[in-house]
């Protein structure tokens, strides 16, 4: 749940209900280094964000027919690169909620427009490349490490992100990466990357717990996994525009094995892998088997391995995907809230889901919600 | 059909009186949602001001609309002068082309309007 306004204090009530009534008088607010131009703006797309790091783009349409978006054009070295960001308020408020935060990459000059485009602002610093294969990052001479801690250095000494280890943290939300840190406390894990992206690195991490790593809309690394914070949105009929919910064997394991304990000087695991099985999803649905063999980042004890495996999923059900499609009314949901859902049509009976996905577009007033029970 | 209104740049004004025409429509941009069970959720995301004003003007002031048009410049539009002198927004003129053409009076026609046209202005 968005819970912070664009001043780093907490949204007020009064926010919250106008946000939440059923007829309210939004209002955009566009900032480009720390100057707000909310009278230029023509449109704004669609804000995408999933769990993956895939660093989306904002695409901002702004008049230029004064000129004055021309210092693109007269000194774009400095001028590219610089923060922006779309938040929403209310006629005649002065708090704002972050919609998206990030920086200007790219921007096209459509007489008498302007078209800006916005991305995370660590997209560049993802790419950047862990040790070679001549010269791996080192993980595995020293550790072995909580998983948490581990992304917290690619993220901070490798990445050269804000290090602060409180809720101070500028590039980090601290708070949920140390609900990540208790949550894999058990984790015992080392790693050895030979030329990895920051980005393949980290998403390779987080597969290993069905967990999610997003830029959130405040620009700050964020961190789920399931069930490490129940926030509930409860939604019924009087919540949602539409509901679309799609039943699926596809991302269902029954059958999950994590080689652990590996040697590097033999290329080779020490152990059996630990195993878990459902017989009676296998027995329904049929062996759906997965393997983990990762010679990049490994766990160390059976501990931390039976750990990874119940939470990357030995569902042995099938999944509920969930697609909302809410008024703005639900325009604070995030990543790794819950959602608990009722509709009689189809059955649905306070359901709760995982948001893993969500999409805003301020042109149809709508929030497109993706959970996955 | 409004009194008297007055467009002002700087320090030179131009009186309109409006014709047959005169329009003040709305220019809203408000989304409408229906939940499933028949909620209406409203967003007005703001109402901006429009007036599409027939006129005639004299020469000097048919160009000096044009010249505004063509500068994009904001004008102050004061909207009822009648009423009030001091009320007011700010403007300008969003015409996809040039709002004034010259024309010519019929011969019995003894009035100075030799610039016919619609302007349309938009609050900013």
């Amino acid at each position: 749940m968005i819970t912070k306004n664009t001043a780093g204090g907490t949204l007020s009530a009064g926010f919250i209900s106008k946000l939440q009534s059923t007829a309210n008088n939004p209002r955009i607010r566009f900032v480009h280094n720390g100057t707000s131009y909310d009278e230029y703006v023509i449109s704004v797309s669609q804000i995408h964000r999933n769990g993956t790091l895939s660093t989306g783009t904002t695409i901002v349409k702004l008049s230029n027919a004064d000129q004055s978006w021309n210092n693109f054009v007269d000194t774009v070295a400095t001028e590219l690169g610089k923060t922006a960001s779309v938040s929403l308020y209310f006629e005649g408020d002065t708090e704002y909620m972050p919609l998206v935060t990030g920086i200007v990459n790219r921007v096209v000059y459509n007489d008498p427009n302007i078209t800006i485009y916005i991305s995370d602002r660590f997209a560049t610093m993802l790419e950047f490349p862990l040790g070679s294969g001549q010269s791996p990052k080192d993980y595995y001479t020293a550790g072995p490490y909580n998983t948490a801690d581990l992304i917290w250095d690619i993220l901070t000494t490798m990445g050269g992100l804000d290090s602060t280890a409180s809720s101070a943290n500028t590039d980090i939300d601290y708070d949920k990466w140390l609900l990540l840190k208790n949550a894999l406390a058990s984790s015992s894990v080392k790693a050895r990357f030979t030329g990895h992206s920051i980005q393949s690195a980290l998403r390779s991490i987080a597969a290993q717990y069905d967990a999610d790593i997003w830029v959130d809309n405040a620009g700050k690394f964020n961190f789920m996994i399931s069930n490490m914070v129940l926030v509930f949105n409860t939604m019924s009929t009087s919540d949602f525009i539409s509901l679309d919910l799609e039943v699926t064997k596809e991302g269902m394991i029954n059958d999950y094995s994590v080689y652990f304990d590996f040697d590097i000087a033999n290329d080779a695991f020490l152990s059996t892998p630990y195993t878990l099985e459902n017989a009676s999803s296998i027995a329904a649905y049929g062996r759906k088997a997965v393997t983990v063999e990762d010679r990049t980042c490994w766990h160390t004890t059976s501990e931390s391995a039976r750990q990874a495996v119940s939470y990357a999923g030995n569902y042995g059900l099938p999944r509920k995907w969930f697609i909302v499609t809410a008024p703005f009314y639900h325009l604070r949901a995030q990543i790794g809230d819950y959602i608990r859902i009722t509709e009689a049509h189809k059955g649905i009976s306070a359901e709760a889901a995982l948001i893993k996905e969500i999409t805003i577009d301020l042109n149809r007033g709508i929030t497109i919600i993706k959970a996955v029970n | 059909m409004a009194g008297t209104q007055k467009m002002k740049v700087g320090a030179t004004t131009v009186t309109l009186s409006g014709m047959t025409g005169y329009a003040r429509p709305d220019d809203n941009n408000r989304i409408i949602n229906t939940a499933m069970d028949g909620t209406l959720y409203i967003s007005d995301f703001g109402g901006k001001e429009r007036y599409d004003i027939p006129c005639a003007l004299s020469t000097t002031d048919g160009k000096q609309v044009n010249t505004w048009w063509s500068a994009m410049n904001t004008i102050i539009f004061f909207y009822d002068f009648d009423a009030s002198a001091s009320a007011s927004i700010n403007t300008r003129i969003i015409n996809p082309t040039r709002p004034m053409e010259k024309w010519f009076p019929t011969g019995w026609d003894t009035s100075t309007s030799k610039y016919k046209g619609t302007i349309i202005l938009r609050q900013v």
